[in-house]
């Protein structure tokens, strides 16, 4: 790993040593959870049809803001399924679907339940 | 019906829909599905889900959740298996897990979860009930008082059963459990009882047979059929009986009468020992997990006879279980016999002689629904299971039947009259004032004198003849619910011409 950083060669050492490669995926999510827990930040994704712009990313990490009360961190996934709108994910369990997909599938439930 | 206005409304109606629709956008608690197999997905987050709420997965699949653990939950697919996958969302919905309610269903064939398969467009109701929910207590409860005719003889004379009674149903495959609970379901025509029948890992096959039947006897109008057949996920298995009777609890407490038949708990019970295994729930007797006592027993408490202030109500609960060689002291069917108010026993044996509906009265018993039963029934058949029981223990002398003294003679004809005269063709049950004129012939021993082979066809005679003939009688009967002095000459003087008209 020549590019990697001298600590983190330095823990990958450790846990290949004693064993433990099995549980990086564990270290991985507590070193995240320790990360956004000390420097007050949330990370998350932000899914959408086509890829967004680096300002669109950031105007939604502002909303995001005022919504949780703490700045977040978004990284764009692109995902055609969804049709259009976004979908926002964020580590830790919450998520606000404005995807068009979830809109057309309200919209049929609605329809569905009108009496005939 | 179909004419041109009506599909203008109908234009109308979802324009004014889709103009009033607003696409919402709110936060939502999500979690990772991690594992998903065999109906069961474990999912990391969702650290405020509640045991018994609803999840949604992509989809529109919902799952429910079983177990809480500390980083992560475990909850069943109510869908098929395959239908989740790894990396999925699955979002709390903050609800209990719930199904619709109210006469919409009536005429109906829903799943588990009471959305229709029969077919027949939507279910137009708003109101829903949860799955889950407590039995009534102490004080919303008043005594078993008012007889559930099933149409059977031998059941509504010597085994009655009471509204708001659980009467076990128990005997091998193919015995006839089935067959009595569908004649109990039609015999309630005009009853004013509404009936649900929870067919649990059955054929559909039969399930189609079952509904084509209570289409053929007009049933199918006061009923509800909550099907999840064996090709349906454990899950949906688990929760239909749940689901029936949150169906049948939404009449009780409006103070209708409410039969529920769950056919049969036996698989319900294996269903529900699969679920608990892929769980990792510790296996117990005959593998089922340790609670499956309490999975049965809570179901059959919400069965109940409300009190006059709660509107008197009454769920009454048919469950069924199927023994292996008889054997009724297997694990399920001495739990199920534990939390019943009786049992009604199907033999093997008898149904191969013959005798159909082949009741075993000797170890056949309603504890509650003796008081229940209406006077003239309880006039006529008071002697008479003693007179079986007594025919049943000297069966085996009938062999020497020669050598035996005048009143062993006597005990056994009149038993085996007994028994060929409480046979009962399937689909056809009797009103309750022609069982008690039958009855009242049979029990003051005015039939005696019938040879064995004539019965079937004189019983058949009887009954024409007492409704072309005896229609005041049976009318007194129907209406004061006794045998007046009145009537009972008009019964002897009618059992009399009848007996002339078959010399």
């Amino acid at each position: 790993m020549p590019n990697a950083s001298q600590l983190f060669s330095k823990l990958a050492e450790l846990l290949v040593g004693e064993g433990h490669s099995n549980q990086l995926g564990k270290v991985s999510e507590r070193y995240t959870k320790l990360f956004t827990e000390m420097e007050k930040i949330s990370l998350g994704q932000i899914v959408s049809a086509v890829p967004l712009d680096v300002k669109t990313i950031e105007s939604a990490e502002t909303i995001l803001q005022k919504i949780f009360g703490r700045p977040i961190r978004l990284k764009n996934d692109v995902n055609p399924s969804i049709l259009g709108g976004v979908i926002i994910k964020i580590i830790g369990g919450s998520m606000i679907d404005m995807s068009l997909k979830k809109t057309l599938v309200e919209l049929k439930r609605s329809l569905a339940s009108i009496p005939v | 019906m179909t004419d041109t206005k009506n599909y203008h409304n109908i234009s109308e109606a979802i324009k004014k829909r889709i103009e009033e629709f607003e696409a919402q956008a709110k936060v939502d608690e999500v979690g990772i599905v991690l594992e998903s197999g065999d109906g069961i997905a474990r999912i990391r987050g969702l650290s405020s889900a509640q045991v018994g709420g609803m999840i949604e997965f992509p989809n529109n699949i919902y799952g429910l959740v079983s177990n809480l653990e500390r980083d992560e939950i475990t909850a069943m697919i109510l869908a098929g298996h395959v239908s989740v996958r790894e990396g999925d969302w699955a979002k709390n919905l903050y609800r209990l897990m719930e199904v619709p309610v109210g006469d919409a269903l009536l005429g109906r064939v829903v799943n588990g979860l009471g959305q229709p398969i029969d077919g027949k467009g939507p279910i137009n109701t708003n109101r829903t009930r949860p799955v889950e929910s407590p039995a009534p207590s102490v004080v919303d409860r008043q005594p078993v008082n008012e007889p559930l005719q099933t149409g059977y003889k031998i059941i509504d004379a010597l085994i009655p059963i009471g509204r708001g009674q659980r009467e076990l149903i128990i005997g091998d495959r193919s015995t006839g459990k089935s067959t009595i609970a569908i004649d109990t379901i039609i015999n309630q025509k005009g009853q004013n009882v509404i009936c649900i029948y929870v067919a649990i890992g059955q054929k559909t096959s039969t399930v189609v047979e079952t509904v084509g039947t209570l289409n053929k006897h007009d049933a199918m109008a006061y009923t509800i059929i909550v099907d999840a057949p064996a090709s349906d996920p454990a899950a949906l298995q688990y929760l239909a009986p749940f689901s029936g009777t949150a169906m049948g609890e939404e009449f009780m407490h409006q103070g209708k009468d409410v039969l529920i038949i769950y056919d049969d708990l036996s698989k319900h019970a294996t269903a529900y020992r699969m679920i608990s295994l892929l769980l990792r729930r510790p296996p117990g007797r005959e593998a089922y997990p340790g609670d499956v006592f309490y999975l049965h027993s809570r179901l059959l408490e919400r069965s109940a006879k409300l009190s006059q202030a709660k509107g008197g109500g009454s769920l009454t609960a048919l469950p069924m279980i199927e023994t292996q060689l008889g054997d009724v002291s297997a694990y399920i069917p001495t739990n199920v016999i534990s939390i019943t108010d009786g049992q009604i026993f199907l033999s093997n044996e008898y149904f191969n002689q013959g005798i159909r509906p082949a009741i075993d009265v000797g170890i056949s018993v309603s504890r509650v629904g003796g008081k229940a039963q209406i006077k003239a029934m309880r006039k006529v058949s008071g002697s008479l299971k003693l007179e079986l029981a007594r025919y049943r223990e000297k069966q085996s002398f009938e062999m020497f039947s020669s050598e035996l003294e005048k009143e062993t003679q006597d005990l056994l004809a009149k038993g085996a009259l007994l028994v060929e005269a409480l046979k009962q063709n399937k689909h056809d049950p009797l009103p309750v004032e022609e069982q008690i004129a039958f009855l009242y012939g049979l029990s003051n021993n005015h039939f005696n004198n019938w040879p064995k082979d004539k019965v079937k066809e004189n019983k058949v005679r009887f009954f024409d003849f007492i409704r072309a003939r005896g229609a005041q009688a049976l009318e007194s009967i129907r209406t004061t619910k006794d045998i007046t002095p009145e009537t009972e000459a008009a019964l002897k003087e009618l059992v009399q011409s009848f007996l002339k008209t078959i010399k």
